[in-house]
C-alpha cells in the first residue's frame, strides 16, 4: 500500500469530465433541460477549486497567521452571507446576532478541536484551514435550515401568536416552541448522520484521509473529532442565534414583529 | 375602565374620530372594510403600537401602561377562531395555562359554552367541529377570562341570525350583569340598533377625503 496519494496527470484527470457526457444524455432523455446548469456548475466548481488550490498552495508554501485569519474570515464571511440572502425577511438585528452566532461558534469549536484537541498551533494551515470549513459550512447548512423552519412555521401560525397575545400572554411563552422546533431541525439531520456512520460507506473527511495514507485507525479518530465538532458548531449557532435573536422580535409594546 | 381616544389615526391611513367608550355599557363600532374597525380595537388593547394620538385608559395614557396587564384587563375576541387540537376542555386547559391562571371547572366550562349558544360537552373533540361552532368556543374562552373590557370582533360572522342574536345578547345579558364594559364591531345594523348602548360609525378614509 503506498503512503502517500497518487498524483493525477492532467489528461488522465480530464476522462473524468467524459462521465458528464452521460449524465447530459440521461438528461436529454428525461427531457431535464437544464443542460446550461449542468455546464454552468461543472465549470463554476472546476475553477473554484482550481483558484482555492492555488491560494491553499501558496498559504502552505508561505505559512503565516494573517493568511489563516483572513482565509477563516473569508469562510464565515460566505457563510453568512449563504444564510442571510435564504433568509432575507428577518430584521436587521437579528441579522447581526446570526452573523456573530456563526464568527463566534465557528472559531471557538475549531480552536478546541485544532490546538485542544490535536494540539498543533492554530495557524497552521494545513490543520486549521480544512476543520474550520468543515465545522462552519456544516453549521451554515444547520442554520439555514432552523430559520427557514422558524420563518415557515412562524407566518403559518399567525393566527396562533395574535390569539395568544391577545389573550394576554407574554411574547416569551409564544416564541420559545416555534424555537425549540427550529432549533430541532437543525440538529436532527447531523445526529441521524451520525447513527449510520461508517455503515457501508466512508465518510468524506475518512475518505480523504485513507486515500492520502492515513492509517484507518487515525483516520476514524479524526472523523469521530469532527462529527461531535460538527454538531456542536451546529448546536451552539442555532442555539445563540435564537434564544439571544429571538428578543429582536420583542417591540417595547410587547407585540411580536419578526419580518 | 374608561377607555377615551383623541386625535387617534393608524399610520397616516386611517384618522378615527373622538372616541368615548362608557363604562358598563355595550358600544358597537360600525363602519365598512377599510374604515379601521379592526385597527382600532388592536389599538385598544395594545397590539398595535399607539404611535399618532392619544388613548386613555381610565385617564392614563395606554403608552406608559405595561401590555401584558393591560391585555388581561382589555381582552380582545378576534374575528379568526383560534383552537388547539384536542378537546374543548383542554384549550380551556392551554390558554388558561398561557395566562397562568386556574381553569375553571368543567360546570363553569358548561355554563360558558351555553352562553356562547352552543350546547356541547366540554369532551368534545374540536376536530369535528363547524366554523360557526368553532367560534363560539374560542369566545367562550375569552369570555370565561372575565376581563373589565371585552372587545368582539365581527363576533357572529360565521353564525346565523338567530345563533348569532342569541349569543350576543347572552353576551351583553351576562356583560352588565357583572358591570362589564363592551365593543362589539360588527356590520350589521340590526344587532347595534337592538343591543347597542352606543353606535360608533367610522367612515373609510375615501369618504374622510370626500367629506
Amino acid at each position: 500500500m503506498n503512503t502517500t496519494i497518487i498524483e493525477l496527470n492532467i489528461f488522465q484527470f480530464s476522462s473524468i469530465y467524459l462521465l458528464l457526457l452521460i449524465v447530459l444524455f440521461i438528461m436529454k432523455r428525461a427531457k431535464i433541460n437544464e443542460a446550461r446548469l449542468l455546464l454552468i456548475g461543472s465549470l463554476r466548481m472546476s475553477i473554484q477549486l482550481y483558484l482555492c488550490g492555488l491560494v491553499l498552495t501558496y498559504i502552505f508554501k508561505n505559512p503565516h497567521p494573517l493568511f489563516v485569519i483572513l482565509y477563516l474570515a473569508a469562510m464565515i464571511l460566505f457563510s453568512i452571507h449563504r444564510v442571510l440572502s435564504k433568509n432575507k425577511s428577518f430584521n436587521a438585528s437579528f441579522k447581526k446576532v446570526i452573523v456573530l452566532s456563526i464568527a463566534l461558534s465557528g472559531t471557538l469549536i475549531t480552536f478546541f478541536f485544532v490546538s485542544v484537541m490535536i494540539g498543533v498551533n492554530f495557524f497552521n494551515p494545513q490543520y486549521t484551514i480544512p476543520i474550520a470549513g468543515m465545522i462552519i459550512g456544516n453549521s451554515m447548512s444547520g442554520m439555514n435550515l432552523a430559520l427557514k423552519t422558524l420563518n415557515e412555521t412562524m407566518n403559518l401560525n399567525k393566527n396562533k401568536i395574535e390569539s395568544l397575545l391577545n389573550a394576554g400572554a407574554t411574547p416569551d411563552q409564544i416564541l420559545k416552541p416555534f424555537l425549540n422546533t427550529a432549533l430541532e431541525t437543525a440538529l436532527i439531520p447531523t445526529l441521524n448522520s451520525m447513527i449510520s456512520m461508517g455503515i457501508i460507506s466512508l465518510p468524506g473527511m475518512m475518505t480523504g484521509q485513507i486515500l492520502s495514507g492515513t492509517l484507518p485507525m487515525t483516520a476514524i479518530l479524526y472523523q469521530i473529532a469532527i462529527m461531535i465538532a460538527i454538531c456542536t458548531g451546529t448546536a451552539l449557532a442555532t442555539f445563540s442565534s435564537l434564544y439571544i435573536g429571538y428578543k429582536t422580535f420583542i417591540t417595547p409594546r410587547k407585540i411580536i414583529e419578526w419580518n | 375602565m374608561n377607555i377615551k381616544t383623541r386625535n387617534l389615526s393608524f399610520k397616516s391611513i386611517i384618522t378615527y374620530p373622538n372616541i368615548d367608550i362608557p363604562e358598563n355599557r355595550s358600544t358597537f363600532i360600525m363602519g365598512e372594510s377599510g374604515s379601521g374597525k379592526s385597527t382600532l380595537l388592536k389599538l385598544l388593547n395594545a397590539t398595535h403600537p399607539c404611535e399618532t394620538g392619544t388613548i386613555l385608559i381610565d385617564d392614563t395614557d395606554i403608552n406608559t401602561l405595561e401590555p401584558i396587564a393591560l391585555r388581561k384587563k382589555i381582552c380582545l375576541i378576534a374575528q379568526s377562531a383560534f383552537l388547539f387540537p384536542g378537546t374543548i376542555s383542554t384549550n380551556f386547559e392551554t390558554f388558561y395555562a398561557y395566562r397562568n391562571q386556574d381553569v375553571p371547572n368543567r360546570d363553569d366550562i358548561r355554563d360558558f359554552l351555553t352562553l356562547c349558544h352552543l350546547d356541547m360537552e366540554p369532551e368534545a373533540n374540536v376536530e369535528f367541529l363547524s366554523g360557526g361552532e368553532k367560534q363560539r368556543v374560542y369566545t367562550a374562552i375569552f369570555v370565561s377570562f372575565a376581563s373589565e373590557v371585552l372587545l368582539l370582533d365581527e363576533p357572529t360572522s360565521a353564525l346565523d341570525q338567530k345563533t348569532g342574536d342569541a349569543m350576543i345578547n347572552n353576551i351583553l345579558d351576562h356583560q352588565r350583569s357583572r358591570k362589564k364594559t363592551t365593543v362589539i364591531v360588527s356590520h350589521s345594523a340590526s344587532l347595534a340598533d337592538r343591543f347597542g348602548d352606543q353606535i360608533i360609525h367610522l367612515d373609510t378614509p375615501e369618504k374622510q377625503e370626500n367629506s
